[in-house]
């Protein structure tokens, strides 16, 4: 089962990765460049998505691609670019991948 | 706004399409599915962009990540008969919750 987390984790990874490049590249080429990145980016992690909804339910699995990557993306933009990380956007990290630990226990003890 | 509301729900709706194509591909090893799978997606960011117009970005998102994870669950159990325990709820709202306070909180681009 643990094989199929990584495969998300993967996946969220690029989504990341082609959120970030989207921002990075935005001036490049009138922000082509970062559309071509973002999506490769994104073709690669829903590759990678299709391997972890072998086992993980859908719903599941997009939450976690959709929160986590979302939380991933705001902390890359604080680091890379300077955007500001108001205690309201901490929160919402925090809720996110506090809600993500949480709901692996759920499947984790559902499943065995 | 109508206008936007549209674009903001067809891109919801390819955005669960292609969630849909991705598990009928199992595992891409039946490609079509795969790759019907990537053009929906990428169709379903090209289509939030003209919603920009009316909502700001992190508006839009929001709607559309919440939209998508609603979809996802409802697409797995009506087409995949997954049947899932109630005690997924709380976690899954704690975590909308996070992905809405991120949003509002997200500057827009320029």
């Amino acid at each position: 089962m643990l094989r199929y987390w990584l495969f998300l984790l993967a996946a969220i990874l690029s989504e990341t990765a082609g959120t970030t490049s989207l921002k990075a590249f935005d001036d490049v080429h009138y922000g082509q460049a970062g559309l071509l990145a973002t999506s490769t980016f994104i073709a690669l992690s829903y590759f990678l998505l299709s391997k972890a909804v072998l086992r993980i339910p859908l719903g599941i699995a997009y939450t976690c691609w959709e929160g986590v990557g979302l939380a991933l993306v705001a902390m890359t933009s604080f680091l890379l670019f300077n955007e500001p990380m108001p205690p309201l956007k901490l929160i919402g990290i925090g809720c996110v991948l506090t809600g993500l630990i949480w709901l692996h226990q759920v499947v984790r003890h559902s499943n065995d | 706004m109508t206008n936007a509301l549209f674009w903001i729900l067809s891109s919801v709706v390819l955005d669960i399409a292609a969630n849909w194509a991705i598990k009928r591909s199992r595992g891409f090893s039946l490609k079509r599915w795969g790759i019907l799978s990537i053009v929906l997606v990428i169709c379903a960011f090209l289509m939030l962009k003209p919603a920009l117009s009316y909502f700001h970005l992190s508006v839009a998102y929001a709607l559309w990540g919440v939209g998508g994870i609603v979809g996802s669950f409802i697409v797995d159990r009506i087409f995949f008969h997954v049947h899932l325990s109630p005690r997924i709820i709380p976690p899954i709202l704690l975590m909308v919750i996070g992905i809405i306070l991120i949003n509002v909180t997200t500057p827009p681009i320029r």
